[in-house]
């Protein structure tokens, strides 16, 4: 295993201290279990000043009914935009979903009976005034469809400081969400 | 395509059964707010579990 070593400090600039003490990567901001039968959580305070961009991360748990799970930046209820891509299983053909003008993002994740609930989604600059984007890297399956990622906009400029996860059909018990923060 | 019925929303999840999350706080939802949630989620796609 090679380390790095540093024989004198003042060899080294601020930035290269900077890293060396706080090195750039994802930093837990928030983690929220979800309780019981709930058919939407809202985590508030999540994003801030301290971070530009976020990774949202939720797992384990279970859903009451197999369902996409949406995200809604909190305060905005409208002006969404997105799209799924996907193939399926069977025949490999390509598969698509969209959200056009909607009120959260529809396909961030998901979540059943026999699977975990499910979302693991990039979001970006959703503290800083304008549009926040989101890429989310596991979406859903349907019948013998997979839907790998989707990515969105909203067209509100508004500043964030939490978001919303709820089913669209049923509700969720357990599993933990995480948001980190990407340090730069 | 199958869809969710107000019948058998009523009967899976029935009033005082559905909760709301706002951090660490779960409260049931009020009457008013499981009837919208129930009308909302009538008609939405049954997604078939692999």
């Amino acid at each position: 295993m090679s380390t790095m070593k540093y024989t004198a400090w003042q060899d080294l600039d601020g930035n290269e201290i900077a890293n060396a003490a706080y090195p750039p990567g994802l930093v837990l901001v928030k983690t929220q279990t979800i309780g019981t039968g709930v058919s939407s959580v809202t985590v508030s305070n999540a994003f801030s000043s301290s971070f530009e961009h976020y990774r949202v991360i939720l797992h384990g748990g279970s859903g009451s009914a197999f369902t996409t799970l949406r995200l809604q930046m909190s305060g905005d209820t409208s002006g969404y935009y997105g799209a799924a891509f996907g193939a399926s299983y069977s025949s490999g053909n390509a598969a698509g979903a969209g959200v056009n003008n909607g009120s959260q993002w529809d396909y961030a994740g998901y979540g059943g009976t026999n699977v975990s609930l499910a979302l693991s989604c990039d979001i970006f600059s959703p503290h800083t005034a304008g549009r926040t984007r989101i890429k989310s890297d596991w979406t859903y399956n349907s019948g013998s469809t997979a839907y790998s990622m989707f990515v969105g906009e909203t067209t509100s400029t508004a500043s964030r400081t939490g978001f919303v996860i709820s089913p669209a059909s049923g509700t969720m018990t357990g599993g933990t969400i995480r948001v980190y923060g990407y340090r730069n | 395509m199958a869809t969710w019925t107000r019948e058998e929303l009523e009967e899976l999840y029935p009033e005082g059964s559905v909760n709301v999350q706002v951090d660490d706080s779960v409260r049931p939802m009020t009457n008013a707010e499981w009837d919208a949630w129930v009308e909302q989620q009538v008609g939405v796609e049954k997604m078939e579990e692999l």
